[in-house]
């Protein structure tokens, strides 16, 4: 099957997935509504449906790049791991931190450059949003 | 006419003197800084600096405001153009054809159409807010359920083979978008939807967030993804940064249609920037005659959805300034300026504060002056920013996103819906699914259902409401010529030439990566 088939495969199954959990949508008693919060979800579904049955009969050629997954997910869990950090360690360190990684992750080696560069964000964007805007964000242990 | 221009230059007088221009000048580039940041757009910066303008007097609050919102409005096509990461969802448009411009090494020119085309738009915009605010009013009340519902309809059918090559995944990612605007409480039963009992969905799917997602992080994730397959062969080139002739030719025309379309559409409550950048870049495609120059780095898709985006900021004004309805976000964020100086726009403003209007007005003009003479000399600064190696200028990107999506409501939940709606982005990008009519899905969507079923509900049910008002019905009118149009062109083409089978519905995705 081609990647596309597979894709428009899923995409069947999760508009399903939608049309079902827009049935248990809740409709008020009485019906004074003549269109419901039902109405359009149900609708959208059934679009869904037909435009994911509609990919499948027509699957284009496969997109040529050979796509290095595991690449993208160190670079997504770096990002969890970020947010993760975000308020443990404050805004400027976790920042700092995480332009250094992700930057490593994306394909740099000048992690000299990197830190230079992570640091000087995470302070300009750290003073800028507390001295502009007024917005305090999470200052960590050295706060 | 003469009382008008007595009017205007005591607004010039006012605006002119040299403490206003110097909060011009503030706010023009606190406006364009955060604007190119992704996700912190003029609503957000208005609404925060709201408490600092507290001394100020109206006017200079005014000019400050009216500042920030033209810079934020042309910072945005700043990230969109060198990155294609736009920031909000008013310049998704300016991506498509920007980027590739700066693939091709024309940055520079795609950054001066932006920034000339959103003068001459934000000018001549002020101008027709002038002239027509009082006869567009009228007109404005007019429109119903009915004629909005249709107007969205059209929007969304313009933009269904606009992107992509697949008219199929075209209207998946139409669905996909308003599916995704179902997220939340029912606005008019109260009933929550697809929230799965989550407290953070029951507010919806931010139209920053969305955008952000798909575009910002995905794009990161994306590269991250494709890069070794792909090399540095995606890198951009700098390249030199003034228009050539050819490009001001071309790009003359696609303003002024950009202007009027971004004027008019931003008249109308709640279709704003965002409607507005995408009818103008439908508008381009079919007026160059050559679609399939589209996507491919053609000057004029720059041009008219850069010069409707700050157009529509004109015409938003119309409703706030002769109403006292905000049509957008950011005119809601002004409307409380207004209130906090004990002010209530509508059509009492123009007689009892006539100073302040056209004060205000004036600093529309200003204000959009200093946008232009601060921005094209920056033009090959940021041109620069492309030497920035792509790992640490994505990971800075990132970074960014993060902070603007999480300041938005100060909450992470939001950031981690972008950051699940990056990685669904480079799943579609994998099957050449558009991205862009997903944010315009995600805007139109629920305005769409709203306005269905008001029209609905005051017309007892009968659906042949739609057609019986005769604005409703001119749109819908449109709506099908615009959908059957390239079928209906497509046949009589073919019938012409005969010979070559192979025809524009090849069905398949060129690989937008």
């Amino acid at each position: 099957m081609s990647p596309d088939r597979v894709f428009a495969a899923a995409a069947l199954a999760a508009s399903g997935g939608y049309l079902a959990a827009g049935l248990f949508i809740a409709a008020p008693a009485g019906g004074y509504d003549l269109v419901g919060p039902r109405t359009f979800p149900l609708a959208i579904g059934a679009g869904l449906a037909v435009s994911a049955l509609w990919m499948g009969c027509r699957p284009g050629p496969a997109v040529p790049a050979p796509m290095d997954w595991r690449a993208a997910a160190v670079a997504a869990l770096v990002f969890v791991a970020y947010l993760a950090c975000l308020a443990p360690l404050g805004y400027p360190l976790a920042t700092t931190a995480f332009i250094v990684t992700e930057s490593r992750a994306l394909g740099s080696r000048a992690w000299r450059r990197d830190l230079a560069a992570g640091a000087l964000i995470a302070a300009a964007a750290y003073f800028g949003f507390r001295l502009l805007l007024g917005i305090r964000l999470p200052a960590g242990p050295f706060g | 006419m003469a009382v008008l221009l007595d009017q205007l230059a005591i607004g010039f007088g006012a605006a002119l003197a040299p403490a206003n221009l110097l909060l011009g000048f503030i706010g023009v580039t606190v406006g364009t800084a955060i604007g190119v940041l992704p996700g912190l757009g003029p609503a957000l910066t208005i609404s925060m600096l709201l408490p600092l303008t507290f001394g100020l007097p109206p006017v200079g609050a005014f000019i400050l405001f009216g500042g920030i919102y033209y810079g934020a409005m042309y910072g945005g096509s700043t990230t969109s153009i060198l990155v294609r990461m736009p920031g909000e969802a008013s310049s998704v448009m300016t991506a498509l054809d920007g980027f590739e411009m700066t693939r091709q090494g024309r940055a520079g020119a795609a950054l001066a159409t932006a920034a000339v085309g959103s003068f001459v738009a934000g000018t001549f915009a002020t101008a027709m807010l002038m002239l027509l605010a009082p006869a567009l009013v009228e007109v404005a009340l007019g429109f119903g359920p009915a004629e909005y519902c249709a107007l969205m309809l059209f929007a969304l059918t313009a933009l269904g083979g606009l992107s992509g090559d697949s008219r199929a995944k075209g209207a998946f990612a139409i669905c996909l978008g308003l599916a995704l605007g179902t997220v939340g409480i029912d606005g008019q039963t109260g009933q929550p939807r697809f929230t799965f009992g989550v407290a953070g969905l029951l507010g919806g799917m931010n139209v920053v967030v969305v955008t952000v997602g798909l575009f910002a992080v995905g794009e990161v994730f994306w590269y991250a993804a494709a890069r070794r397959a792909t090399g540095e062969a995606r890198a951009a080139v700098a390249g030199p940064v003034r228009m050539t002739r050819e490009e001001w030719r071309r790009s003359w025309p696609a303003w002024a249609r950009g202007t009027l379309i971004g004027f008019f559409t931003g008249v109308l409550p709640g279709a704003g920037a965002t409607v507005a950048s995408f009818l103008s870049y439908a508008a381009e495609r079919r007026a160059a005659g050559r679609p399939d120059r589209f996507g491919r780095g053609a000057i004029e898709g720059v041009a008219g959805p850069e010069a409707a985006n700050n157009a529509s900021a004109g015409g938003s004004l119309v409703p706030l300034l002769a109403l006292g309805v905000p049509g957008s976000g950011t005119t809601a964020v002004m409307l409380a300026a207004f209130q906090l100086y004990g002010l209530q726009p509508g059509p009492l403003l123009f007689t009892q504060d006539s100073t302040l209007v056209w004060g205000l007005i004036a600093s529309l003009y200003v204000s959009n002056a200093l946008l232009l003479v601060l921005n094209l000399p920056l033009i090959g600064l940021w041109v620069r920013l492309l030497r920035v190696p792509r790992p640490l200028l994505f990971a800075a990107v990132l970074a960014f996103s993060t902070l603007g999506v999480y300041t938005l409501n100060n909450n992470l939940f939001d950031v981690a819906v972008a950051y699940g709606l990056g990685v669904l982005a480079v799943v579609l990008r994998r099957h050449a699914v558009p991205l862009a009519p997903i944010v315009l899905a995600v805007v139109l969507g629920p305005l769409l259902e709203q306005e269905f079923r008001r029209a609905m509900a005051i017309s007892v049910g009968d659906p042949t409401v739609f057609l019986t008002r005769p604005v409703a019905a001119a749109i819908l009118a449109l709506t099908v010529l615009v959908a059957a149009g390239p079928a209906l062109l497509r046949a009589a083409a073919a019938r012409g030439r005969g010979r070559r089978g192979q025809g524009a519905d090849g069905g398949g995705g060129r690989g937008r990566a």
